[in-house]
């Protein structure tokens, strides 16, 4: 068996260990779970095991996995020792609890190396164990230390909070850019994140996973402008109306000067100055200075609502309403009556008359609305009468569609 | 009516991230970043991971052509080492680190894998004795509190690592939107491999710690319900604004 796997769906080499079934299989699981020995099913009475790579030298036999399962359960076995000595490692009891944070005892660790078949030799708190030739992986004390936690079990080892820390903590260069970022929100513009693949570039993968897409992007321009493009077809979806489309990337991208971190802009922000343009090299940016006092804004988000795959029709629509009527009261009626169809309902134009302009001192007897309705259906696509059926069983007003 | 300019939308990875940088900041991590483009070195050796060690083989790595050192991380464990060899150099004795970024894995994508993805990676070191694995549980359970909930608790299962001994994977006992509570495998972690630390010029007799690290998308999917790990970088405004967004 070759211990070195190079690909496949499982992490590690998988055996299979056939165990007389004196134990409960459900107990055998559980207590292989959590120490080491993940079991990936059962048929019958033949368990399928994830052995770990550093376990591959005594765990890919029936028996050396039999052995293991024979420390892990405390279940007697008859197989003979395995044969062979390694370097001895010597580790201490102070070390062992020095490194898990646990209060094992002197009697514990005894009773794991002996559960574990090690031939260990004690000599007060020290423990010199000389591991089996099947054993490879125990060099130092860091690997008994393992196997005395994995043993007595990682349920023993408490929570425990680190002590305050002498210096300070350093997150300025961190909030420099998520400085940047929240200027950009403010300015209208929303983050997206993109892959950092694309069809030609200046350095390429020797094994790509996308045949089209083999190289490392140098600018984050290409995509942003694919994004863009395919953002625009779902502005209605998302933005208010009159409200424009604007994105940015903060991503690595890879000329052949070098890597370094880009900030791109779908266009220029005017209040950053006539010198700004629509990108910048966060790398070489002073971003600690400008982060150092600055506390990112926060946000807490709500479920994630999937979008529906299905097109979508906006329809603008301007109604006449006696003045002193609230278009928030028309948006309640309108959005009551439109059901789940309705994915987006604003107001986005106002105008009264009734001799006299808006703005005119003659007295205004009427007033007209403009909303802005976006209808989508999670189920299918809309047809345009369906849609304008939907609305036509809304409150009794003169419909004017824009 | 004037259009006003409404706010724009924060990418969800940038708003988990400030959240995540705050609550380790409490506990004085500080926050590296390290390239992308790295050094067979540093996302390997350094790491304890030298050429035919079984542990490459656990990890799907992009390399670059004619550049035969250098790979796609596939770790940001890579910063930690970068980070250790400045404190080695520093002189410093202890040292609380959190490197998030962007990761590469050359594995067929589907709803749960994608090939490139955010790892939430850190470490604590200091004086021997002084940073225990009892200290990795205890500070991971409060990041998990904090940021999931008052009920969330950790528990260790033993594992293998080549960057850290003993090695654990991190479950978290959590309840998932509109779900049963349950254990989910949050991340891999453990204490420092010794050669790790003499890797980076510290000396592993006078010093120890504790390192962890896992997906970001993952911990997101379960805590906001996103069904697909693709959503997050296929630059799909609609993914950005699929959240109610309450700004604090």
């Amino acid at each position: 068996m070759n211990p070195v796997r190079s690909r496949g769906s499982s992490d590690y080499d998988t055996f299979v260990v056939c165990l007389k079934s004196f134990v409960c299989l459900q107990e055998i699981i559980s207590e292989s779970d959590f120490h080491a020995f993940e079991i990936d099913s059962i048929v019958g009475d033949v368990l399928d095991v994830k052995v770990l790579p550093n376990r591959v030298a005594d765990c890919n036999s029936e028996a050396g996995l039999a052995r293991e399962l024979s420390a892990i359960l405390e279940i007697p076995t008859t197989l003979p020792r395995p044969s062979g000595s390694l370097p001895p490692v010597t580790v201490s009891l102070a070390q062992i609890n020095g490194i898990l944070g646990s209060d094992f005892s002197q009697s514990e660790v005894e009773d794991v190396f002996k559960r574990l078949g090690l031939d260990t030799k004690i000599a007060g708190a020290a423990f010199t164990v000389t591991p089996p030739a099947s054993r490879p992986d125990l060099i130092i004390a860091e690997d008994l230390v393992e196997e005395v936690g994995r043993i007595l079990g990682y349920d023993r080892v408490l929570p425990t909070e680190l002590p305050p820390l002498s210096g300070v903590s350093d997150q300025a260069r961190f909030r420099g850019i998520e400085r940047m970022k929240d200027s950009l929100i403010e300015q209208g513009f929303t983050e997206v994140s993109t892959q950092s693949f694309v069809t030609a570039g200046d350095i390429t993968l020797a094994n790509p996973l996308d045949q089209t897409r083999p190289a490392l992007r140098t600018s984050l321009e290409e995509n942003l402008q694919e994004v863009l493009a395919r953002a625009k077809q779902y502005e209605a979806l998302i933005l208010p109306p009159k409200q424009k489309l604007k994105l940015f990337e903060v991503g690595s991208v890879f000329p052949k000067e070098g890597e370094y971190l880009e900030l791109r802009m779908t266009e220029r922000v005017p209040e950053w100055g006539d010198s700004a343009g629509i990108s910048d090299n966060l790398t070489i940016a002073k971003l600690e200075d400008y982060g150092k006092d600055y506390a990112p804004k926060k946000y807490t988000l709500g479920a994630y609502k999937p979008f529906s795959l299905y097109p979508f029709i906006v329809r603008d629509i301007a109604l006449w309403v006696p003045v002193g009527t609230e278009s928030g009261t028309i948006l309640e009626v309108i959005r009551k009556e439109s059901g789940t169809l309705l994915v987006r309902s604003e107001l986005f134009d106002t105008f009264s008359s009734g001799g006299g302009s808006a703005l005119g001192g003659k007295k205004k007897t009427r007033i007209s609305y403009a909303f802005r309705l976006v209808l989508q259906s999670f189920e299918t696509g809309n047809h345009d009468s369906r849609a304008i059926y939907h609305l036509g069983v809304s409150p009794q007003v003169d419909w004017n569609e824009c | 009516m004037e259009a006003e300019t409404a706010r724009g939308h924060l990418h969800p990875i940038s708003v988990a991230l400030r959240e995540i940088a705050e609550i380790f900041g409490r506990m004085g991590f500080s926050i590296v970043y390290g390239p992308e483009l790295e050094t067979d070195w540093y996302n390997f050796t350094a790491l304890n991971i030298p050429p035919n060690h079984p542990a490459r083989s656990m990890q799907d790595t992009f390399w670059i052509k004619n550049q035969p050192d250098h790979v796609l991380r596939t770790h940001t464990t890579s910063v930690s080492v970068r980070a250790l060899e400045q404190l080695a150099k520093s002189g410093g004795t202890e040292m609380r680190v959190l490197n998030p970024g962007k990761v590469f894995r050359n594995e067929a994508t589907d709803m749960t894998h994608e090939a490139q993805f955010y790892q939430l990676d850190g470490f604590a070191v200091g004086p021997a004795g002084s940073v225990t694995l009892a200290h990795l549980k205890g500070t991971l359970e409060r990041f998990y509190r904090e940021y999931l909930g008052e009920n969330a608790k950790v528990r260790f299962r033993p594992s293998f690592f080549g960057f850290t001994e003993p090695s654990v994977e991190i479950e978290v006992w959590f309840t998932p939107l509109g779900k049963e509570s349950r254990w989910l495998e949050m991340s891999g972690a453990g204490m420092f491999h010794p050669n790790v630390l003499r890797n980076a010029g510290l000396d592993p007799a006078k010093m120890q710690g504790f390192a962890f690290g896992g997906g970001l998308e993952r911990l997101l999917m379960v805590k906001y319900g996103i069904p697909d790990v693709r959503l997050f970088h296929s630059g799909d405004v609609r993914f950005v604004y699929g959240f109610e967004e309450e700004k604090i």
